[in-house]
């Protein structure tokens, strides 16, 4: 009998790998920010005017759309899913909000109400999603991926040939203004972030998305309504979609269908590099953000570096790669579709 | 205060899976204040009762009753609610989640401030349930998944002990399923106070372990049960380990029925061989030989590493120690393919999970495990392979409308004895088989037995894991006992001279 | 595992294979042949030129690159995996293909095969040895190759300069040797032999049966014996090279290499695949039947471009006809099937 008092040594040294596992769990948690803080010295050294107060500022206007749209990424993916919709849902709610305001195409002219109602069908397209998902037994990320492709479709069909172009002001004052020297649409942003650690931290629904993504069974069995969770889930991702296509609507002044393109990828790999790994359960929001922090630093350092365009998305699938393939369980016996 | 004689009782208890009966006729009753063991072999009907119990599932014929009145749980919430709660063997905790909120989970709805959950007070009550049952030093603020095995333990009963006491402070009934075998002696000694805490207030336990002496330490009265029938029910001051064992494993059948007077004797030549091999956390130092025409039985109780040896000779797990040898060259598989190269192969046990290709028709699947045999031109020739298939289906009378037909559709038996088709058209001469007979009635039972014998007869070696100790005696000419994850007994069992159970069994505990 | 699973698993795998019809199992492929059918006449009402010579021409070319784009899709969906990164190796091809004509002459379909050949296993290990799940690392990989064509092509459409025409012409031959091939264009040809390729394959060689039974039940495939990897690793290869053949496809029938040519075709492929019976959740499908698919969604870009419809209503019609086609071939019987 040794000192911890297990009746045998297999068991003490399985006892003992637990623990190890543990550490090392422990000490991957923080890698990300250690990436962070390496990528911020890095560039400090190489890249010319990186660490300028002027940068800095560009960098947080740079984040505001990348975590907007992670946030409501953060929550599917945690429950092991996906939400691919962002590219054509993006596209869709920020084509629609600049026709409903005050526009060069339309006369709607509905000012603030525009952004209510395109935020709104963003929600909506979110619950249609989450809905097929559950209910229709079909993987979320082709439901998604199908529904980006129908609201491109229609994002086009919205304003059919040249694309509105805002005539409003206060889309204007937006996308220029600065509140302690951080941009509007940053604020934003952040507004988004503060909403979504309080539903992760301090809402049922936030538990229970954890719940799910760990052990959908045990959730089930506890009597959990699991796919309303699922389908509000989405809903919201499908919301946070809207606020980052209204924001890119803003930023660009012009709502088209592009407002979508290379949205999705970053804040996928903002939430993965950011430690939520694709099979849920563990991780969150901050760490998003840490992520999408993580994502908007090496574009914005790439730019300083002369890098073309073209190479920054090839750049970003090899980051996503490496980050999955890190953070995945890579026993015997793992089964990966 | 229930006062009632009777907390709970189960009468005549049938429930019926297609093709089996896992429990006939069970009568179980278990009395205000009282810890109820409940022993069995595998298979014996433990677990399903604890299922039907919660609700999990619903009794084919029977009757139960709580406090006296009709009791009949549609879920597990249904049995909570009644003040029935179960602590299941694996751990159903949500890891990023803290203590607190898994002492609640799914209950919190009186935490709630517009909308809001209001964790401080959350945290309070958490602390309060802990101190009730004696655990002081685990914070409710702390993940589960930095608590080590023993401490998640002690919240999972915590959390099963709120959720019934919900309802009224005594007169529950909490199942306990294993409840020891992550915990160390001073660990079951705390989770044992704690049990007697919950008795001593008038709350009831049914507790269901391998391990017969703590089940003879804790219990008042313990119920035996053998093959889904109550077997015996003893006073704890009646029993002991050896009377327990006595009345689990029982004695089944002759020789005849395991085929034992067509036992062969093993030849000289090893086929495989384990030198001191160990897989760090789950066994250590096994040696074991194979040879031809041999049958190694290995028994040992859950968590006795049996499974895990398994695993590893045949390719599904590598070692950490030690060294295996099959067919004179030393081995280590990277998978199950690499071990059916080198000749082993397993019968798992898990059929339709891991045996099967459920989808696939009868010879697809008899072909899966030796395609080279069934080529033509390079290609796979589907006409080889039924024409293969249709011997095989005659010869071990597999019962089909056709050889086309989904494996998916067969009974139990039939689709074991596809399995088998399919490793006596590979090239494997050891087996491994694990459960060979699990889920499978009494006469595709004897073929299976009968088949056992042609294949060491042809010179084959085998390792087995038998579905009951008494098969494995039975069928084995080598005993190799595991507990704990060492060896700790090795025996011969040659045709005519078969060991008695109970020699086997108290290496096993 | 818990018994508690074990036996939910069991329970439902019963009511999996009891509950199964035949109807129900061909559903998709029954509703693909109908519509064709009733698409061709109405198209052919609205435009009689539907059917023309010509049209038929048209419509068999067109038919080609997503033949055998769906073809390796199908193979990889076979595995309950999936492939999103066909569209861009497909563009890269293009691309790449319009550029090496000048240099490696004939030798430069080759060079795009290997390509291919290269994209695939590349996918195939990301997944099956780094157990990356594939719809990631093909979305990753995606983006590699769409950078790279749009780096090669300096983000413009190349134009095949007319001194490598003659390495093009062979697509409009209207015999092969001295066998004429009437109205069937030699574009049409290759994706038809591939097609065969591609079927034999995964019906009559080990590694194309484990794919199968790697996709019904990977746990047992593995335990049974067969090479798991290889199978993944071979399918995603099977589809590179797929999108490879549809990008050269592409470029010598445009005569030119445009680094977008195959962005929706990801989706149009998947869809294809899957009205053509294949089921998302892998081990169902045959490879043949995808030209039911195949030609249903050929059928109907082509008449939509017949009747002059817009752009963006096809991407709206061919995301409606993936949910469709998903939900006809998805298995919504088993209560405890954990969809992702």
């Amino acid at each position: 009998m040794d000192k911890h008092g297990y009746s045998s040594p297999i068991a003490e040294e399985f006892a003992q790998e637990m623990v190890r596992r543990n550490k090392v769990d422990r000490i991957v948690a923080m890698a990300p920010v250690g990436i962070l803080l390496f990528l911020v010295a890095l560039l400090s050294i190489v890249a010319d005017g990186f660490f300028t107060g002027y940068n800095i500022q560009t960098i947080l206007g740079q984040l505001s759309i990348p975590l907007v749209m992670s946030m409501g990424l953060t929550f599917v993916i945690l429950l092991a899913g996906t939400d691919l919709s962002g590219e054509g849902l993006g596209g869709f709610v920020g084509s629609i909000v600049i026709l409903m305001v005050l526009n060069t195409k339309t006369d709607l002219d509905m000012g603030l109400w525009a952004i209510l109602i395109a935020v709104a069908a963003g929600l909506v397209v979110g619950i249609i999603s989450g809905v097929i998902h559950v209910y229709g037994k079909m993987p979320s990320f082709i439901v998604t991926y199908a529904m980006s492709s129908i609201m491109a479709g229609f994002a086009v069909l919205s304003y059919r040939g040249q694309p509105a172009m805002s005539k409003y002001e206060f889309f204007i004052t937006l996308s220029r203004g600065r509140f302690l020297g951080i941009p509007s649409l940053t604020w934003i942003a952040l507004a988004i972030f503060a909403i979504s650690y309080v539903l992760q931290e301090r809402t049922r629904f936030g538990e229970y998305v954890f719940a799910i993504g760990d052990n959908e069974r045990v959730a089930k069995n506890t009597g959990i309504n699991i796919n309303r969770i699922k389908i509000l889930v989405f809903a919201w991702s499908g919301l946070c979609i809207g606020v980052a296509g209204v924001l890119g609507a803003i930023r660009i002044g012009r709502g088209e269908v592009v407002i979508g393109k290379d949205t999705v990828f970053p804040a996928i790999t903002a939430v993965v590099v950011g430690g939520t790994p694709l099979t849920g359960g563990r991780g969150g929001v901050v760490h998003s953000l840490v992520g999408a922090l993580i994502v908007t630093i090496i574009y914005n350092g790439l730019i300083l570096l002369g890098v073309s365009t073209y190479i920054q998305a090839a750049i970003q699938g090899v980051i996503i790669i490496t980050a999955v393939a890190l953070s995945v369980k890579r026993g015997r016996k793992v089964v990966t579709k | 205060m229930d006062t009632h004689p009777v907390l709970f009782s189960a009468k005549g208890i049938v429930k019926q899976y297609p093709g089996t009966t896992a429990l006939n006729e069970v009568e179980l009753e278990v009395r205000p204040g009282e810890v109820v063991g409940l022993v069995g072999e595998n298979g014996a009907g433990k677990s399903t009762l604890l299922k039907l119990i919660m609700g999990i599932e619903q009794p084919t014929s029977g009757a139960m009753t709580m406090r006296g009145d009709p009791y009949t749980p549609k879920t597990p919430i249904e049995a909570n609610g009644m003040g029935v709660g179960m602590v299941f063997q694996e751990q159903s905790l949500i890891q990023n989640l803290t203590v607190g909120q898994n002492i609640f989970f799914g209950l919190e709805k009186p935490y709630l401030k517009y909308g809001f959950v209001d964790k401080r007070r959350m945290y309070e009550d958490a602390r309060r349930i802990l101190a009730e049952i004696g655990i002081k030093r685990i914070k409710p603020e702390r993940r589960i998944r930095d608590l080590d095995f023993a401490t998640r333990q002690m919240v999972e009963i915590a959390k099963v002990f709120s959720v019934v006491t919900r309802r009224s402070a005594s007169g529950n009934l909490i199942l306990l399923d294993e409840p020891t075998s992550v915990l160390n002696d001073d660990e079951v000694k705390n989770l044992f106070a704690n049990m007697r805490r919950m008795t001593e207030r008038g709350n009831s336990v049914i507790f269901v372990s391998h391990r017969l002496d703590e089940v003879l330490e804790i219990s008042n009265r313990i119920y035996v049960f053998k093959d889904g029938r109550n077997a015996a029910l003893l006073d704890e001051a009646d029993a002991d380990e050896a009377i327990l064992y006595e009345k689990m494993v029982g004695k089944t059948a002759s020789g005849e029925y395991y085929k034992v007077d067509r036992q062969a004797v093993p030849g000289d030549e090893v086929l495989l061989e384990a030198t001191d091999l160990g897989m760090r956390g789950f066994f250590g130092g096994v040696n074991l030989k194979v040879r031809r025409g041999e049958v190694v039985g290995i028994c040992g109780s859950i968590g006795s590493g049996k499974e895990d040896l398994c695993a590893v000779v045949c390719g599904d797990e590598s070692y950490s120690s030690g060294k295996l040898v099959v067919n004179g060259k030393v081995r280590r598989f990277s998978s199950p393919r690499a071990a059916l190269k080198a000749g082993v192969l397993s019968i798992p046990k898990e059929r339709r999970e891991e045996g099967i290709i459920a989808e696939a028709s009868i010879h697809e699947n008899i072909a899966m495990s030796n395609y080279k045999a069934f080529k033509r031109f390079g290609l796979v020739s589907t006409a080889l392979e039924r024409e293969h298939a249709k011997r095989h289906v005659a010869e071990l009378s597999i019962k089909t409308p056709g050889i086309t037909q989904s494996v998916g559709f067969l009974s139990g038996g039939n689709a074991q004895k596809v399995v088998f088709a399919r490793i006596l058209s590979s090239d494997a001469d050891v087996l491994v088989l694990n459960h060979p007979t699990r889920g499978v009635d009494v006469g595709a039972k004897e073929e299976i037995y009968s088949l056992i014998r042609d294949i060491t007869a042809s010179g084959k070696g085998m390792i087995l894991l038998g579905d009951t100790l008494d098969e494995c005696i039975g069928l084995a000419s080598r005993i190799i006992v595991m507990k704990d994850g060492l060896v700790t007994h090795e025996l011969d069992a040659p045709a005519g001279a078969k060991p008695e159970q109970l020699e086997i069994v108290k290496y096993m505990v | 595992m818990s018994n508690s699973a074990h036996h939910d698993l069991a329970t439902s795998g019963r009511t999996w294979a009891s509950g199964r019809s035949w109807l129900r199992d061909n559903m998709s492929r029954f509703i693909s042949l109908a519509s064709i059918v009733l698409l061709v006449i109405i198209f052919t009402v609205m435009n009689p030129n539907f059917l023309g010579a010509a049209n038929v021409r048209n419509l068999l070319t067109d038919i080609s690159p997503l033949l055998v784009m769906s073809c390796g899709v199908a193979l990889v969906l076979l595995l309950g995996s999936i492939d999103l990164s066909m569209g861009s190796i497909a563009s890269c091809s293009a691309v790449m293909l319009t550029l090496t004509f000048t240099c490696a002459g004939w030798w430069s379909y080759a060079l795009i095969f290997l390509f291919g050949v290269f994209a695939g296993f590349l996918n195939g290990i990301l997944h099956a040895k780094l157990k990356v799940p594939s719809f990631i690392a093909t979305l990753s990989t995606q983006s590699i190759w769409q950078s790279a064509a749009f780096l090669l092509s300096g983000g413009q459409p190349l134009t095949l300069i007319p001194k490598n025409w003659g390495y093009v012409n062979w697509v409009r031959a209207k015999s092969i040797g001295p066998i004429p091939l009437g109205p069937i264009p030699p574009l049409f040809l290759i994706g038809l032999v591939l097609m065969i390729v591609y079927y034999v394959y995964q019906s009559r060689t080990e590694t194309g049966k484990t794919m199968m039974a790697l996709g019904a039940n990977e746990r047992a495939a593995r335990l049974i014996g067969l090479g798991i990897n290889r199978a993944k690793i071979v399918a995603f290869t099977f589809s590179g090279i797929g999108a490879a053949v549809a990008g050269m496809i592409f470029a010598v029938k445009l005569k030119s290499g445009i680094p977008t040519v195959g962005e929706q075709y990801n989706l149009i492929a998947i869809a294809s695949a899957a009205l053509g019976g294949v089921a998302l959740t892998g081990g169902r499908g045959h490879i043949i039947l995808v030209i039911l698919g195949v030609g249903l969604i050929t059928v109907i870009q082509n008449g939509m471009n017949v009747i002059a419809v817009d752009g963006f209503w096809q991407q709206i019609v061919f995301g409606l006809l993936v949910l469709a086609a998903i939900y006809m071939n998805s298995d919504r019987r088993r209560r405890d099937l954990v969809v992702k």
